[in-house]
């Protein structure tokens, strides 16, 4: 039980100006080490500025196909179905794809997968 | 106090950050010299003196901005009320992860040099004052620390806050007399007694 106790004194106006101003004055200083580590992030964001700036409806739909390297792969693909169409559309059947086997590179070395779909093929031409 | 509207310094900003938006890395650096301190600063005093996790919050709101710089829309925010919002924000997690976390906790001057008295006096203080200010309801901190501490104008800390500046003021006033409360009793302790 607490009685006759003495409220606390009060802490006055001009203290807690007296400790603002010491804080103020205790700012902590940015240290090398945080300075280095907040340039190295924007180094950073600048460097993958295309993941940071919002894309235009054009770069939205380059970026959905993939960009680069989607056509790259596109052009490779078309550049190939050129040749296949232009050179040699026989070398799809698959006697002529087996004495290819005798040169440097196999059948499978450039269409992996070709052995099974040359063995239907026999299958279904035998049937 | 430092408390005007720094408006030529806000426009700077400004101007700085664009230029980093459209790739100009000085603009980064001035504008780490400038304010990455004052969002330091600010979140020490919102997390307690807790320095090492000041220090991940300044970095971690300046990499927001970074981001953000090249959507930054002129005149919309000043980036120094951006960046405390911001900082704000990311204190207030940190708060609420460290809950649980009593006063007793929070770091004591340490007491291993006798013959420095002043100094160990301006670190007591320093301490009193930011476990007081961690017992005061976060908006009213802010306030306080924004207006008291670091110097910022009203307005200024309602564009942080998101309120009007007479809500301002009142949390301002109501901040005082709670640290005022929370220090009662202190004074002789801290070295006013005779002031």
């Amino acid at each position: 039980m607490v009685t006759n106790r003495e409220p606390p004194e009060d802490f006055g106006e001009d203290g807690l100006e007296a400790m603002f101003a010491e804080a103020r004055a205790e700012a902590p200083p940015v240290s090398s080490a945080l300075f280095a580590a907040i340039m190295a992030d924007a180094e950073h964001v600048l460097d993958g500025r295309g993941q940071v700036r919002s894309p235009g409806p054009l770069a939205a739909i380059w970026q959905a196909i993939g960009g680069w390297p989607a056509l790259s792969g596109l052009a490779t693909a078309a550049a190939a179905g050129i040749w296949i169409g232009v050179a040699a559309p026989e070398i799809l059947e698959a006697e002529p794809m087996e004495q290819a086997e005798t040169g440097l590179y196999g059948i499978e070395d450039i269409a992996p997968g070709f052995a099974d779909v040359s063995a239907w093929l026999s299958e279904e031409g035998g049937a | 106090m430092g408390s005007t509207a720094d408006t030529d310094g806000d426009a700077r900003d400004e101007v700085l950050l664009r230029a980093f938006g459209r790739g100009d890395r000085g603009g980064a650096r001035l504008l780490t010299q400038r304010l990455a301190p004052r969002v330091l600063s600010f979140s020490a005093r919102l997390l307690g003196g807790d320095r090492a996790e000041a220090e991940d919050v300044t970095q971690e709101a300046m990499l927001r901005l970074w981001k953000i710089a090249p959507e930054w829309r002129p005149g919309e925010a000043r980036v120094s009320t951006w960046l405390f919002r911001v900082s704000r924000n990311l204190c207030l997690d940190r708060l609420r992860r460290r809950r649980g976390v009593g006063m007793d906790e929070i770091a004591e001057p340490e007491d291993d040099a006798p013959s420095a008295t002043a100094k160990m006096m301006h670190k007591s203080r320093v301490s009193a004052l930011e476990a007081a200010l961690l017992t005061l309801p976060e908006r009213q901190r802010v306030a306080v620390v924004l207006r008291h501490i670091e110097g910022a104008s009203n307005p200024e800390i309602a564009e942080v806050l998101q309120i009007s500046v007479e809500a301002v003021e009142s949390l301002t006033a109501r901040g005082k007399r709670a640290l005022k409360s929370a220090l009662a009793g202190r004074r002789e302790e801290l070295g006013y007694g005779d002031e």
